[in-house]
């Protein structure tokens, strides 16, 4: 039954145009039924799953050798009265079950359907329409969400992690509606996006971070999208799936169709309620020194230096009496969920439509950080007359955050260091209760329960199409679609807190609007000939342009801490910024395949920009491809166990300018430069801010795939593989400069990128009886990301860490090789690179990458009776992630009483013979962090979700009218197998801007282990 | 034939399309309309003072390779400059050379674009003013780069493109610093008399010539000029008590011949990371036992110890700088004082062997500074004096690294305040920062190779 439902969703879509055939092309039989006078037979029948007994509502039922058809309704039910006289053949059909032929010879009967686990008719979601994907030509990977959208994460795009081959997804950094880190098939930019091309309905979505204030805590504004209103998404890979889509496509492409009703489909209402709690186990906190300890390692320090102890009985006293303080456990704490989501779905004659609302909230394991996002959902269909039809999609939501800041520079509000880089042995409140600050950092309890920071984003994401038949082989299509996002940031600093303190109280408000819109116009035209030549034609045009503006307003010196508007404060001041860019496109697709045998594509679009000069602004983005279904062939007829086998080969090129600022290639002066001509009065100034360069053009990636899609037994097992190279060339890079020319960094295309990876999904449906269900996907990717030209290297962050130079991957990580601990003097060993004698910078080295060698996920579903069990593990091998926490909790005691000392300090070395990693305690041995010895490798393999579910029987819920109930358990990181001794593996730096920082760990919280339940209503 | 109606399409559709893919930014405007008349020529100016009180800069990070590498300064966070570990990876070192030569470009910019600005409003004077600032400007951002790295390339034309970018090879710091004589020769013939303390006029460009002198040795020249600005008694006082040029929010007081506003929009840098945290700030270095005990002592310290903020935190006392510290960061960067002048004096006068006139010149300060008259006659013991008074009058300034390096005594001063550090001769020259060396082609000062 779960199946079914599964398949349901599937199919939803060819449903629609199942429907819309019958509606359009047939309706003068079913006329001519009811007129008929002539009434040879009455035929009453039902039609069910051949092992569930369910009834299959809109099965099709046709008389072989004549038109006339009807359809089942809701129980399965349907009635046929014709002029024919028994004996006669029906054929019956319906989605996902394979069509039965069956003579009937007297009333009533029951046909029994087999569900067709072949998947071959399964329709997808491509580019400007939908394909089956039998026929398809390029790589596209279709994702059902329904078992994901538990998974305590604010965005569809986190939770659908482990589910796509070729599909690299970070789980999320326990900082609830955060970005997403999402890579398909590897990276191929420096500087401009690597994120997939959104669509929504059609509707082109923004996924980049509208955060102003401390814009490192970005955001994902795709978390304002209800999981729950998705119906199926679908990846875009290759150069054939993603081509159409020009220079907004190469880095794949992400599909999200939302649910729609159907025409003539009873109203359906669904009621979905769950509850549950995250928490981080304490075994996952970070280990710190105690207070002894603490002082012991400081003291130890100081005698190896020759310095004069500090932990005295007459100064801060003996190590050993020093106390303890726990701050972790004030800010970690147990994060409820709650999630309701109302549904209603269905359609008349020529109105469908989906109607939804629901609400979602999620506390972070962090005090102060939480998400709750209200959103609605109106999807209408609604047939004007035969050859007209429209409808529209519209998503408003409000998604509030309250945002807490993990880490941030000098401390000042950050919630991991006012926590974890204070030495242990020092207070949190003195004796009469009041909080105290230590070192440069607030204190965690007052930072805990004054700040006041939060973010709300109200949002809409809609469209209009309509669709005219010109002809019933053309068709015409217009459409124009918002994406509207007013991202609302107010923060408030009292004076019990450092930045209060240091601007007796300040405030900061912000106001951001993206407004992004498109145009849309497409000619398509369809025609099959002599039953074996398919061609399809495709072309449009599309408008584009995107208008992003922000005012942030800004308070300093309020009368006390109950003011807290601006409005209050004694400097006040404003600032304002505003950027667009147009892309206009033009698009065209050849489709033609004979006998479904052989099957060709090609794609052409032109994009043109206004990011670019005039002379470099169009871009032509082609590709080719074809595919051979072998299994179709004579001589593969004999063939029992392989029913499947297609190969497929594409080539193309697909553009990026995105992510690039929207007036890159201009010389600009900026304003903001302001200072006084004499006085104070600051007067208006100006300084250059970027360097011209007229040439600067499109980045450019080509992409070559070889597919093989296997189908063994019928469809019970299917194979996908891929091999893919990507190679980008121009690419949009911020070289460095010499900065002797008064600049650091200058945006060209120069630079050549390549990822080369292969893709293995498998599919099978292990058993399948009447009582005992059970299916298995599994899928595992493989990608080598490497720079293959890059004029110099160039380095990130403030200890340049991370560099990327030709030859090696991107998120590489440049450091001093440590070798390890010398055990008769306990000094760190350093790979002397350069063979001088000497530890100096020219001794740093690419030591790794961030890139794991293989990732993916493996799914199990089954079904036992009325219980239902999904369980997906995600794994990744051969990954790295630079401890960043670490690095700084291992400072040898060199900081005394200003830094945390973590555990692992406790295992340095302390006399001849000691065989460790941990280095004496002592100036030299502590004065490099770039060690790579705090590199550590993240390979894991995690437990992502568990859910178990149990529906009543339907003879218990009809007496109320329930057609189902099911409840359920979702369980989410309930194990984790793991090398790395960080509490996550897959956490990394909010970063947003530099994505080229990446296998970062430093201050996040760590994804929480979860539990909740649920319960599942439909009438 | 798709396909060819495709391609008509485009082709009718480019030249449509070319209008709706122009899009002109707001914010920002272009290379070319930066600098065309007299206000467009005024807001470039003020945007190169702007740059030149940049948090890379005097705003914060020029600042502190001045006085953190030099035995008074204990970091409370990871920090390799206060332990004279030179890295040329460390943005200490990299951000503040980027930041310099930011300025250097503005500065280009004015000098190569202000001669052709045709505009009736622009007066010969008003444009020779603002071609002498960019020239004064240009010569202390050079003279900055010598004294810390040694000679360094010579970039006077404006960057637009990179078209025109050849490599520029590291002239001597002697050329460097004939270079910096020469741009303030003609800002001081450009450059008006008169009192302005956030503007370069002639008389800065004297007290900024003094320091030249004082630095490449010419003793006479160093007194003429230093003597030209202390007789500007009108202009220039040192303020009484020590504390009045600082305290209290005062800005642009007599004290000041050079200093760099910063407002609620373009606050300090150096203010956050100073100050205590029950000031607001970051705390993250403290001045180091031996100072604050020197500050603190009644007959070495005097009134000086207002330099010096402290706070008690659970039985600790906790010792900050107090030059920096107000709220918001409007704390001006001293760049010129009148004080260092009298020092300039003194310490040109001991070397050419005037005890008498040193010692006045140095009294002067130290009678300002709360202190007993010296009464030494021994030239070493007035070179020396001269130097510890420095010591304690710039110590929140950029000076007393340069100070050590220039007179050769990096090496025993700092081994004396931190004895655990090994100072060897290289770290007399800051490292060049590795891009520079790497895509600049520079060559590296030596030990940093």
């Amino acid at each position: 039954m779960r199946t079914e439902r599964r398949l349901r969703s599937l199919y939803k879509h060819y449903l629609r145009v199942a429907f819309w055939c019958v509606a359009t092309v047939c309706p003068q039989y079913i006329y001519a039924q009811e007129t008929t006078p002539l009434i040879n037979s009455r035929l009453d029948g039902q039609v069910l799953d051949s092992i569930s007994g369910e009834p299959l509502a809109g099965a099709s039922i046709l008389i072989d050798g004549i038109t006339h058809h009807t359809r089942a309704d809701k129980d399965g039910k349907f009635k046929l009265i014709t002029g024919q006289k028994f004996p006669y053949t029906i054929l019956v059909s319906y989605i996902g079950y394979k069509t039965k032929k069956v003579v009937v010879d007297g009333s009533p009967i029951v046909v029994q359907l087999n569900v067709d686990a072949t998947q071959l008719e399964d329709v997808v979601v491509v580019g400007y329409g939908q394909q089956r994907k039998s026929n398809l030509v390029g790589s596209v990977v279709k994702v059902d969400p329904t078992n994901v959208q538990h998974i305590p994460e604010a965005s569809f795009d986190t939770q659908i992690q482990g589910n796509a081959a070729g599909v690299q997804i970070s789980g999320g950094t326990g900082i609830p509606g955060s970005n997403t880190f999402i890579r398909i098939r590897g990276a191929t930019s420096i500087n401009s996006s690597n994120d997939p091309l959104y669509i929504v309905d059609g509707v082109f979505v923004n996924n980049t971070s509208l955060q102003n204030i401390e814009a490192d805590r970005t955001t994902s504004p795709l978390a304002d999208l209800n999981p729950s209103d998705i119906a199926t998404i679908e990846v875009l890979k290759d150069a054939t799936a993603v081509a159409i889509y020009g220079s907004r496509g190469a880095n794949g492409v992400i599909i999200i169709t939302t649910k729609r009703g159907s025409f003539g489909e009873k109203t359906k209402i669904n009621i979905d309620a769950s509850g549950g709690a995250g928490w981080v186990p304490k075994s996952s906190w970070w280990k710190q020194t105690t207070g002894p300890e603490h002082a012991m390692i400081v003291e130890e320090f100081r005698r190896n230096e020759g310095l004069a102890p500090v932990f005295t009985a007459d100064g801060r006293g003996l190590p050993e009496d020093q106390p303890t303080y726990d701050r972790q456990s004030i800010l970690n704490r147990t994060a409820l969920y709650q999630n309701y989501n109302l549904s209603f779905q269905g359609g008349s004659e020529n109105t469908s439509y989906y109607i939804s609302a629901g609400f979602n909230g999620q506390e972070g394991v962090w005090k102060t950080m939480g998400f709750n996002r209200t959103s609605f959902k109106v999807n209408i269909d609604q047939k004007i007359s035969q050859k007209i039809r429209i409808s529209t999609s519209n998503t408003l939501s409000r998604s509030h955050r309250d945002i807490g800041r993990a880490v941030g520079s000098g401390g000042t509000g950050a919630l991991y260091q006012a926590t974890v880089d204070i030495p242990t042995y020092l207070p949190i409140f003195d004796e009469d209760g009041k909080p105290l600050r230590w070192v440069n950092f607030d204190n965690i309890y007052s930072l805990t329960t004054e700040s006041d920071n939060t973010a709300v984003s109200n949002h809409y994401i809609g469209a209009l199409y309509g669709e005219i038949d010109i002809t019933p082989d053309l068709k015409f299509r217009t459409s124009f679609s918002l994406d509207y996002n007013l991202y609302e940031e107010n923060e408030y600093w009292n004076t019990n807190l450092l930045r209060g303190i240091a601007n007796n109280g300040e405030a900061t408000s912000s106001f951001t609007q993206s407004n992004f819109w498109i145009s849309e116009q497409t000619l398509r035209y369809a025609k099959t000939l002599q039953e074996k030549h398919h061609l399809g034609v495709l072309l449009g045009t599309q408008l584009q342009s995107s208008i992003l503006s922000n005012t942030t307003s800004r308070g300093t010196n309020f009368p006390n801490n109950s003011f807290t508007l601006i409005s209050a404060a004694a400097n006040q001041t404003v600032s304002e910024s505003w950027g667009k860019n147009n892309l206009a496109s033009f698009f065209s697709r050849v489709e033609y395949n004979y006998k479904e045998k052989y099957l060709f594509e090609a794609n052409l679009r032109a994009d043109g920009s206004s990011k670019f000069s005039r002379d470099e602004r169009w871009g032509y983005f082609p590709s080719v491809g074809g595919a051979w279904k072998i299994s179709e062939e004579r001589f593969m007829q004999n063939q029992h166990a392989l029913t499947n086998l297609k190969l497929r080969v594409n080539y193309g090129v697909a553009g990026n300018q995105n992510g690039i600022n929207d007036f890159a290639y201009r010389g600009l002066w900026t304003a903001g430069a302001g200072y006084p001509d004499e006085g104070t009065t600051e007067l208006p100034g100006t300084k250059p801010l970027q360097l011209a360069n007229p040439d600067l053009s499109w980045e450019k990636t080509s992409q070559l795939n070889t597919g093989l899609d296997i189908g063994l037994w019928g469809g019970r097992v299917n194979i996908e593989t891929n091999y893919y190279r990507k190679y980008t060339t121009d690419a949009l890079l911020q070289v460095s400069v010499p900065n002797y020319t008064g600049f650091k960094t200058y945006l060209t295309n120069y630079g050549e990128i390549s990822n080369k990876g292969v893709e293995f999904s498998i599919n099978s449906v292990n058993l399948h009886r009447r009582s005992f269900e059970w299916s298995t996907s599994f899928n595992i990717s493989r990608n080598i990301n490497k720079i293959e030209v890059l004029p110099t290297p160039m380095s990130f962050e403030d200890r340049q860490f991370i560099r990327i130079e030709q030859g090696v991957p991107l998120y590489s990580y440049w450091l001093y090789n440590f070798l390890g601990v010398d055990p008769q003097t306990g000094d760190v060993i350093i790979e002397d690179v350069n063979q001088d004698n000497q530890i100096t910078v020219a001794d740093r080295k690419i030591v790794g990458n961030a890139w794991p060698k293989f990732f993916g996920g493996l799914t199990n579903n089954f079904r036992f009776g009325d219980f239902d069990a999904h369980i997906l593990f995600t794994f990744s091998y051969g990954n790295h992630l630079w401890n960043h926490n670490r690095a700084l909790g291992e400072n040898g005691g060199s900081l005394d009483a200003n830094r945390v000392i973590f555990a692992s300090q406790l295992d340095r070395w302390q006399k001849p013979g000691d065989i460790t990693d941990v280095p004496r305690l002592g100036l030299k041995n502590y004065n490099i962090q770039q060690l790579s010895r705090f590199f550590e490798d993240a390979s894991f393999l995690r437990l992502r979700t568990l859910t178990v579910g149990y529906t009543l029987p339907k003879q218990l819920t009809t007496r109320y009218h329930i057609d189902r109930l099911r409840i359920y358990f979702v369980g989410t990181n309930l194990w984790l197998l793991t090398k790395y001794t960080g509490p996550d593996p897959e956490t990394r730096i909010e970063r947003g801007e530099n994505q080229n920082i990446q296998g970062y760990d430093f201050a996040s919280p760590p994804t929480p282990r979860s539990v909740q339940f649920g319960l599942n209503l439909t009438f | 034939m798709f396909k060819k109606i495709g391609i008509g399409l485009i082709a009718v559709a480019l030249i449509g399309c070319n209008k709706f893919l122009e899009v002109e930014p707001k914010e920002s405007i272009s290379d070319e309309l930066a600098i065309t008349d007299k206000t467009s020529l005024n807001t470039a100016v003020r945007g190169l003072y702007r740059t030149l009180a940049d948090n890379g800069y005097y705003g914060e990070g020029y600042v502190n390779l001045g006085f953190v590498p030099s035995g008074e300064i204990t970091y409370n966070v990871f920090n390799n400059v206060s332990n004279l570990n030179f890295r040329p990876d460390d943005a200490a070192f990299v951000d503040t050379w980027a930041a310099i030569y930011a300025t250097i470009n503005i500065a280009n910019h004015i000098i190569q674009k202000a001669p052709q600005v045709q505009d009736v409003n622009l007066t010969d004077i008003e444009r020779n003013t603002i071609v002498g600032e960019a020239h004064f400007v240009r010569a202390l951002a050079y003279f900055d780069l010598a004294r810390g790295w040694g000679g360094v390339p010579l970039k006077l034309e404006p960057t637009t493109s990179l078209v025109s970018n050849e490599q520029i090879a590291r002239s001597s710091r002697e050329e460097v610093y004939a270079f910096v004589r020469q741009e303030l020769d003609l800002a001081e013939s450009l450059l008006p008399e008169e009192v302005n303390r956030v503007r370069a006029t002639k008389y800065t460009v004297w007290a900024l010539r003094a320091r030249l002198d004082l630095y490449t040795k010419n003793w006479d020249e160093a007194i003429d000029y230093a003597t030209k600005v202390i007789g500007l008694t009108d202009a220039y006082k040192l303020v009484k008590p020590f504390s009045a040029w600082f305290s209290n929010g005062a800005v642009q007081t007599p004290e000041s011949i050079f200093e760099l506003a910063h407002s609620a929009q373009n606050p300090s840098g150096l203010r956050t990371r100073m100050s205590l945290l029950s000031n607001g700030g970051e705390y993250r270095y403290a001045p180091s036992e031996p100072v604050v005990k020197t500050l603190q002592h009644p007959a070495t310290g005097g009134d000086r110890v207002a330099l010096l903020d402290s706070a008690t935190q659970s039985g600790v006392k906790l010792y900050a700088g107090a030059l920096y510290y107000r709220s918001p960061a409007t704390d001006p960067s001293y760049v010129l004082r009148i004080a260092e002048q009298y020092l300039i004096r003194a310490e040109a006068k001991a070397e050419i062997d005037d005890a008498a006139g040193a010692l006045s010149d140095l009294n002067q300060v130290r009678e300002r500074a709360g202190l007993q008259a010296l009464t030494t006659q021994s030239i070493d013991v007035l070179k020396d004096a001269v130097l510890e008074e420095r010591r304690l009058e710039f110590l929140w300034e950029a000076q007393r690294y340069f100070d050590l390096a220039r007179t050769g005594k990096l090496k025993e001063k700092i081994e004396a305040l931190k004895p655990n550090l090994t100072i060897t001769e290289h770290l007399n020259l800051f490292p060049i920062p590795i891009d520079e060396v790497n895509l600049g082609g520079l060559k590296q000062n030596p030990g940093y190779e």
